[in-house]
């Protein structure tokens, strides 16, 4: 028997960084025998390793995949660039962590697309593997590469190096469609008659909802840099527009007992338990608030079962609830009293990210407290009330003060903020409202008779750049130019008042390829790939993001990327991502879209059904609550 | 409180880990066990274990000492049973003894290189090691120094089989004359002898006083 490429590559570990990230043999790694397997899953991150273990979505991918018999499903990460050109100088192609067989002889190799940052890095795992970046260079003896995550909701600027994308929650649908390969090869096998992929992929996108496979849509433009004048499925069997999949019964749905536990440190070493998906509140600039819609939840005693398993097979010493906007879990006490019969005991600290500014009711806070002083982290994402309407943020400042003061009356002395600069219809006043905002945070902190003697507050403040996205009803929207949000980075700054504010922004540079890329076409796929080739990868990364080389790629490519970044889409062009359909429809985001420019604000969907289309898949929670709309 | 003393080795991919990973591998293996560990009080609690001497990352184990603190008095065949029940895959477990002190009494450690395919260089090994002056340059937080390491290195043992090469070394691992090893390799990689990168390292042993 011949090594296999993990075998070869063991003597360079020690040469490089972090060899840990490369080894496999984690506990609760799925080793299966090959001989009785039908269908090799290569479930791959494309990012570092640390990064890849962390992602819940993998987890609950890798588990699932793995619950049935005929399938195999691998981990495989981007290496890091050290090892990455070690491999590619002694030609070892790149493997999966457990069998450690080269990614090339597996059936299906499936990439999920966290965020727009991470392209070069898929072609840098091609290229690794052995394999052609375009989808039709491929040939039927190599993988499937299928694509899916947060970023498929508009692939069309990866469209072009994929065979195919999973669209929306793929605990069910992918098993499934593995589950057709093996059927489909069967048969071919059966009737003497050869594999074909393409006719494979023209099947499933046929009979399998949630199937995009970007080579049997044509996309015609108006003239060579104009906008799109048609996109239309090449045969009638495909349909025009592809259905998001959505679990409908959220509370039964898979979820790993125990999944495989990295040795070395990551990015988020912690027991993550998936308490809701979707949210209800439907704030514009949001992506996430759309794209999983609609809310559901899982009882408490599913999730303390789960939580309990989980712990019992890794031993973490922290579970994370993992939501949204945990505030809008309706059993929230009840599940932390649940959940802490136990953790108190096994010394388990419970963290709850993304509470709600107006949430922290102090039952809920004292229960936490007790556990570990972290930092206390909101996000307003706007200074004035009129821009968080604007928004549908649905805060007010009343709110954002009181539980900073009620923060500092239990015994905290800093507070971090998250802001967006940028958003559609921003003054400059409205800018200017963040700093002022922090100083009242800070004037609440010494309005404190009991503040801690001889200690200061501190307020930091971290501000992002606003990147339209796809189905948000911001999608249409054109991004501030570089030197505009570079201005309104410093007029901010100008306008802080007080030594006890930290003042922290987001550089410009990446957040403008990012609205390239959330907005962009098929047309982007070799601006990717030039960029890729002269050097771009780890994007992500600012040791290795390299803004110049981007650019320089756009010009060899002539492409503008002021065309998707700044431009603003108008409502009757054909947008690139609208053979997805994301479940949220068009005309709500445009209702949404033209309420926010009358600053007018829409309730969360708990309170009143806002009519976004999600009530077709006829999920409980949504249901009921159209029914109370009609009633009244 | 009888607090046990642990004899583990550490192979395969776990050779890649560093000691502070090993240190969180512990932690979760005790807990998915239910042995309860004992905490450190103060702001930031920390479970006791403590390990006789770090393993640099890349360097196998095959004799670890390790003591566990307990919160609660524990039969140790129980304890062993439900440590074992719960180790990743690449540690295992050699002995359990109770715990009999603080490890200031480690003295030196023995390692094994070895190196495939790697033939007819014994001879010079023990030639270059039999010297009486063997100088490295060691990084000191004050610059770079020139030591003499030869006095550090209590014996070794220089042998071919099967087409390999192995070097024994026990050297110096007390608190105050502590050697890494890598060093006598990387002098003899300078002096043109081996190549280091082809020696693979395990710690054999951890001698107490």
């Amino acid at each position: 028997m011949t090594d296999t490429p993990k075998k070869l590559a063991e003597k360079f570990l020690k040469q490089v960084q972090k060899p840990g990230r490369y080894t496999g043999g984690e506990l609760n790694e799925t080793i299966k025998d090959k001989r009785n397997i039908k269908a090799r899953f290569a479930f791959c991150f494309p990012d570092a390793y640390e990064i890849g273990m962390s992602n819940l979505g993998v987890k609950i991918l890798y588990g699932a995949l793995n619950s049935d018999k005929d399938i195999w499903c691998e981990r495989a990460y981007t290496p890091w660039k050290d090892f990455g050109d070690i491999l590619m100088r002694e030609k070892i192609p790149l493997y999966a962590h457990e069998s450690g067989d080269a990614l090339k002889d597996f059936d299906i190799i499936g990439f999920t697309l966290q965020y727009e940052m991470c392209y070069t890095n898929i072609l840098y795992t091609l290229e690794l593997a052995g394999l052609p970046f375009y989808s039709k260079d491929r040939g039927d003896d190599m993988p499937i590469i299928i694509g899916g995550g947060p970023c498929s909701y508009n692939p069309e600027p990866v469209a072009d190096f994929f065979d195919v994308f999973n669209i929306g929650e793929g605990e069910e649908a992918l098993v499934e469609f593995t589950k057709s390969y093996i059927k489909y090869k069967e048969d071919c096998q059966k009737n003497g008659k050869p594999y074909s992929k393409r006719e494979f992929l023209h099947q499933a996108a046929a009979s399998q909802k949630g199937m995009y496979v970007p080579s049997l849509y044509s996309v015609e433009y108006k003239g060579e840099n104009g906008t799109i004048s048609k996109i239309s499925p090449i045969y009638q069997d495909v349909p025009e527009k592809v259905e998001r999949c959505v679990i409908s019964d959220f509370d039964s749905s898979y979820f790993p007992e125990k999944s495989p536990l990295p040795y070395i440190e990551t990015v988020h070493d912690r027991i993550m338990l998936e308490v809701a998906r979707g949210c209800m509140r439907g704030c514009r600039f949001c992506q996430a608030g759309m794209i999983y819609r609609p809310f559901r939840y899982k009882n408490y005693d599913t999730l303390n079962n789960q939580a309990r398993s989980q712990y019992l097979s890794t031993g973490y010493e922290e579970l994370s609830l993992t939501s949204l906007s945990i505030s809008d879990y309706p059993k929230l006490l009840p599940l932390v009293d649940c959940l802490k019969e136990w953790t108190d005991e096994c010394k388990v600290g419970l963290s709850l990210p993304s509470m709600r500014i107006d949430s922290f009711e102090s039952e809920i806070m004292k229960k936490i407290e007790e556990l570990r002083k972290s930092g206390l982290t909101f996000a307003p994402e706007a200074g004035t009330q009129r821009m968080r309407d604007i928004i549908n943020k649905n805060l007010t400042e009343e709110e954002i003060l009181r539980t900073c003061a009620s923060a500092f009356k239990n015994g905290r002395t800093s507070v971090k903020l998250y802001f967006m600069l940028g958003l559609p219809g921003e003054t400059d006043e409205d800018i200017i409202g963040i700093p002022k905002l922090a100083q009242k945070i800070v004037d609440e902190y010494y309005k404190n008779p009991d503040k801690p003697k001889g200690r200061s507050c501190q307020v930091s403040i971290s501000v992002s750049c606003f990147v339209p996205k796809c189905d948000t009803p911001f999608q249409w929207c054109g991004q501030d130019t570089r030197e505009e949000l570079i201005r309104k980075q410093k007029l901010l700054g100008q306008n802080i008042t007080s030594r006890r504010i930290r003042y922290s922004w987001h550089e410009s540079k990446v957040s403008f390829l990012e609205a390239v890329f959330a907005r962009g076409d098929r047309r982007l796929a070799p601006v990717i790939l030039q960029a890729y080739k002269t050097g771009c990868v780890f994007d992500a990364w600012d040791e290795f993001f390299d803004y110049d080389n981007w650019l320089n790629a756009f010009k060899t490519e002539k492409v503008d990327p002021s065309f998707y970044a700044n431009r603003r889409y108008s409502f009757d062009e054909i947008l690139p991502w609208s053979v997805i359909d994301c479940g949220v429809t068009e005309s709500f985001l445009r209702r949404e879209y033209e309420k926010a420019m009358k600053e007018e604000t829409t309730p969360d969907c708990g309170t009143k059904c806002s009519g976004c289309g999600i009530a077709k898949y006829g999920i409980p929670f949504c249901t009921q609550k159209r029914k109370e709309v009609s009633d009244n | 409180m009888t607090d046990f003393r642990i004899t583990f080795s550490k192979t395969g991919p776990l050779v890649f880990i560093s000691h502070l990973d090993l240190t969180h591998t512990f932690v979760r293996t005790f807990k998915r066990a239910g042995i309860p560990l004992r905490y450190s009080s103060g702001f930031n609690p920390h479970p006791k274990i403590v390990f006789a001497l770090p393993l640099s990352v890349g360097t196998a184990g095959e004799n670890e000492l390790c003591d566990i603190g307990l919160a609660r008095d524990m039969d140790k065949e129980e304890f062993t049973m439900k440590l074992r029940a719960a180790l990743p895959p690449h540690i295992e477990i050699k002995s359990v003894s109770e715990s009999t002190g603080k490890f200031n009494n480690v003295y030196s450690a023995d390692y094994i290189f070895s190196a495939e395919g790697v033939c007819g260089i014994c001879e010079n090994i023990r030639e270059f090691l039999s010297k009486d002056d063997i100088t490295v340059e060691k990084k000191t937080k004050s610059g770079e120094k020139q030591i003499n390491i030869k006095p550090q290195i209590f014996s070794y043992e220089v042998s071919e089989t099967d087409g390999k090469t192995y070097i024994c070394l026990c050297v110096d691992a007390s608190p105050d004359g502590y050697l890494n090893p890598e060093y006598v390799m990387k002098a003899m990689d300078s002096a043109g002898i081996l190549s280091s990168a082809d020696f693979n390292c395990t710690r054999t042993g951890i001698n107490l006083k």
